[in-house]
C-alpha cells in the first residue's frame, strides 16, 4: 500500500514540471515586466541594466531552471514591490485553505445526507424540491450569490461582516463559506443521489434485507458503503473547483487569501507572484487527486487488492 | 383446526402480485394457494417468468413496492400473518423464521464487506451475540459449507462463484431458520459444484430440520430433493402433488410437456428434443380461460372459457385442467405404478 502511495506521488513530478513550465512560459509572453516597473521615461540603458539585475537577459529555459531550483528551496522570488513572494504567499495560503476546508466540510455535511434522502424518497415532493434547489445552485453564478448574501446579512441585517476578517475569524468565515458551498452542494447532492439510486435496488441489498437488517443500516451501511466511490471522486473534483473558484470568491469578500493576491498580481503584471502561486496551487490540486485515489482503496477492497496484489 | 395449523410452516391463500408501471400492469402471480408442512421440501417448478421468484419473495415481503402490489387472503409464515406485520416485525422474521438463498451469487454479496461480517450481521441481529462471538459463529458457518474458517476476513471478490454461492447459503443458514427458501441455488453454478451445493442443502435440511421451498426449473434436482411439487405456469399453480404423484401420475398437459422436453438418458440419440411449442403468455394481459390452452395439444374450445377448477386426484394431487371433466380423458405420458 505504501509503495503505491509513494509511486503515485512520484508520478506527480513530471506533471508538475510540465505545468510549471507552461505557466512560466505563458507568463513570459504577457509583456515586459521591466517596462512596467520603470515606466515610459526609462532609457534603453536603464532597461538593460534592470534586466540584467533581475536575470531576465538569460534564455527562458535557464531562467526556468533557476526559478524552479529556488522554488524547491522555498524561495519564490521577489514581487515588483520588492517584498518576498514566499512570505506573502505563506501568510495568505492558510486563509485560502481554511476557506476551502470549511466549504467542503459544509458541502459534505449537507449534500450527502440530502442526496441519500432524495434517493430513498425518490419522486417524492421533497426529492423534487431538493432537485430544483440543486439545479438553481448549479445555474446561479457564485459572485451574484455572494453579493446577495452580503446585502442581506451584512448590510440589511448587519449580523455578519461583509469583507475581510472582521469581528473574529469564525464570524468572517460564515458568508464566504456558505457562498462557495452553494455550488458544490448542488453537484454533490446530485452525484450522491444518482450513486445511491444505482445501489438501492442491487441484489446485495436484497440479501441484506432478507437477513433482517434494519432499513436504516441497509441504507447507511450497505448502500452508502458501495455508493462512496463516485461521492469521493466528486469531493476531490469540488476541492479543485473551490481552489480555482477562490479567485472570484475572495475578490467578492475581500478575503485575504491567494485568490485576491493573484488577481491583483495579474493586473499589475507581477510575474513572480502569478507564476509562484499558480504552480503551488497546481501542486495542491494534484495532491488532492492522489489523496482521492488513495481514499478509494480504503473504501473498496477490490481497488485495494489491485495495489497490494492480494 | 388449531392443531392442524400448528404443523404448517407456510400457509398461502389466494396470493396475487402485480407490477404497476405507467405503461402497463404486469400480473406476475394470479391467485396462488398452497400450504407447506413443517420439515417438508416443496419444489416450485416452472419456466422462466412463471412467477416463481416473485412468489417466494412475497413470503419475506421483499417484493419491491412500487411497482409491486401484493394481495393475499392469507400469507402466514410459521403462523404469523406477513401481510399484517410492521416493519420491525418483518425485520425480526427475516433471517430467523424464514431465510432465502438467492440465485445469483455474483451480485448477491456486498462487495465492500468481508464474508465474515456478512454472515455475522444476521447472527448479531437475531441471536444477540456480540461481534466477537458472531465472528466465531461465522467461522463455524463457513466450515459447515466447506470453506476454511480462516477466510472470514476475506472479501467476496476473493472467492470463486461456487464458493460465493456457499457463502450465500451460510448467510441464509446462520440463524437456523425454520423455513429456507432456495431460489435456483444452483443455476449459476457449473454441474460439479451443483451437486455439492445440493448435497449441502440436503444435509443441512436434515440437520436443522428446516422446511424448504426449492425454486427451480430442473426436474432432475426436484426428483432428488423434494417431497412435494407445485408446477407453476403464468402465475398460477396448475398441478400440485407429492413427488410420486407428479412424476409417476402426471396429469396436466403442461407438466407432461416439461417431462417430454427433457432429453432421455440412454434413449435414441437421433431423436429430436420435444420442446413445448409456443411462448409463455403475455403477463400484462388477463386471459379468460386456461393460460396454457394456446400451447396445449389437448385444448378444446371449452378451455378458452374460464380458468379450470382444481380437481383432486388421490390424497394430495390437484390439477387445473378442464379436460378432466370428461371421464375417460387421459394424457399420453404413461403412468408408472
Amino acid at each position: 500500500m505504501w509503495k503505491y502511495v509513494v509511486k503515485r506521488i512520484l508520478q506527480l513530478i513530471p506533471i508538475i514540471l510540465l505545468v510549471s513550465f507552461l505557466v512560466f512560459w505563458l507568463m513570459s509572453l504577457t509583456g515586459d515586466p521591466v517596462r512596467n516597473l520603470l515606466g515610459d521615461q526609462a532609457t534603453q540603458e536603464q532597461i538593460e541594466a534592470k534586466r540584467a539585475e533581475l536575470g531576465l537577459d538569460k534564455p527562458l529555459v535557464v531562467r526556468y531552471g533557476i526559478y524552479m531550483f529556488d522554488l524547491v528551496r522555498g524561495d519564490m522570488g521577489e514581487a515588483l514591490d520588492g517584498k518576498s513572494v514566499s512570505e506573502q504567499f505563506g501568510q495568505r495560503f492558510p486563509y485560502t485553505m481554511l476557506l476551502c476546508g470549511t466549504s467542503i466540510l459544509l458541502t459534505v455535511i449537507i449534500s450527502v445526507p440530502a442526496g441519500i434522502f432524495a434517493a430513498t424518497h425518490k419522486d417524492s415532493l421533497l426529492d423534487t424540491g431538493i432537485s430544483v434547489f440543486a439545479l438553481a445552485g448549479i445555474s446561479v453564478p457564485v459572485f451574484w450569490i455572494g453579493m446577495l448574501l452580503i446585502l442581506l446579512f451584512g448590510v440589511k441585517l448587519g449580523w455578519l461582516p461583509t469583507s475581510g476578517i472582521q469581528q473574529g475569524l469564525a464570524k468572517s468565515l460564515i458568508l464566504p463559506t456558505v457562498c462557495s458551498s452553494v455550488q458544490c452542494l448542488a453537484a454533490m447532492e446530485r452525484m450522491t443521489r444518482a450513486s445511491m439510486l444505482d445501489n438501492l435496488n442491487s441484489d446485495y441489498l436484497r440479501t441484506a434485507r432478507a437477513k433482517g437488517v434494519k432499513e436504516k443500516t441497509v441504507v447507511w451501511k450497505h448502500a452508502l458503503g458501495n455508493a462512496l466511490i463516485p461521492i469521493i471522486t466528486s469531493i476531490g473534483g469540488q476541492i479543485s473547483l473551490l481552489i480555482g473558484g477562490a479567485v472570484s470568491l475572495e475578490t467578492v469578500f475581500s478575503w485575504p487569501g491567494i485568490g485576491s493576491y493573484v488577481v491583483a498580481a495579474v493586473r499589475s503584471g507581477d510575474y513572480n507572484v502569478v507564476t509562484g502561486s499558480v504552480i503551488v496551487l497546481t501542486v495542491v490540486v494534484s495532491l488532492v487527486t492522489v489523496a482521492v485515489d488513495i481514499a478509494y482503496a480504503f473504501v473498496d477492497p477490490r481497488i485495494k487488492a489491485k495495489y497490494t496484489g492480494k | 383446526m388449531a392443531e392442524e395449523m400448528k404443523d404448517l410452516a407456510l400457509e398461502v391463500k389466494n396470493l396475487n402480485i402485480r407490477f404497476e408501471t405507467d405503461d402497463e400492469t404486469v400480473y406476475a402471480v394470479n391467485g396462488i394457494s398452497f400450504d407447506l408442512e413443517k420439515q417438508k421440501t416443496m419444489a416450485l417448478v416452472g419456466e422462466t417468468g412463471a412467477g416463481k421468484t416473485t412468489t417466494v419473495l412475497s413470503l419475506l415481503k421483499l417484493v419491491q413496492s412500487p411497482p409491486g402490489v401484493v394481495n393475499a387472503d392469507t400469507l402466514k409464515v410459521v403462523g404469523n400473518d406477513v401481510m399484517k406485520m410492521t416493519a420491525t416485525e418483518l425485520e425480526a422474521m427475516r433471517g430467523k423464521d424464514i431465510a432465502m438463498i438467492f440465485q445469483d451469487p455474483m451480485s448477491s454479496l456486498n462487495p465492500v464487506m468481508t464474508v465474515g461480517e456478512q454472515i455475522a450481521e444476521s447472527v448479531m441481529l437475531h441471536e444477540g451475540l456480540d461481534e466477537k462471538a458472531a465472528m466465531e459463529h461465522a467461522k463455524e458457518m463457513l466450515a459447515l459449507v466447506g470453506i476454511s474458517g480462516d477466510r472470514v476476513n476475506d472479501y467476496p471478490h476473493q472467492f470463486s462463484g461456487g464458493m460465493k454461492q456457499r457463502v450465500v447459503i451460510a448467510i441464509a443458514l446462520a440463524c437456523r431458520p425454520s423455513i429456507l427458501i432456495a431460489d435456483e441455488p444452483t443455476t449459476a453454478l457449473d454441474v460439479t459444484i451443483q451437486a455439492q451445493v445440493l448435497e449441502l442443502i440436503k444435509k443441512l435440511k436434515d440437520e436443522y430440520k428446516t422446511s424448504t421451498i426449492l425454486v427451480t426449473h430442473d426436474l432432475g434436482i426436484v426428483a432428488e430433493t423434494c417431497d412435494i411439487v407445485a408446477v407453476m405456469y403464468a402465475g398460477k399453480i396448475i398441478e400440485y402433488g407429492s413427488l410420486e404423484e407428479i412424476f409417476n401420475h402426471t396429469k396436466h398437459p403442461y407438466t407432461e410437456g416439461l417431462f417430454n422436453s427433457l432429453p432421455v438418458m440412454g434413449g435414441d440419440r437421433s431423436q429430436k428434443l420435444k420442446p413445448i411449442k409456443g411462448l409463455t403468455p403475455d403477463p400484462s394481459k388477463i386471459y379468460p380461460g386456461c393460460t396454457f390452452a394456446e400451447r396445449c395439444p389437448y385444448a378444446t374450445e371449452k378451455c378458452t372459457q374460464g380458468f379450470p377448477e382444481y380437481k383432486k386426484f388421490g390424497a394430495t394431487h390437484i390439477v387445473a385442467c378442464s379436460r378432466y371433466d370428461e371421464p375417460d380423458f387421459h394424457i399420453e405420458r404413461k403412468e408408472i405404478d
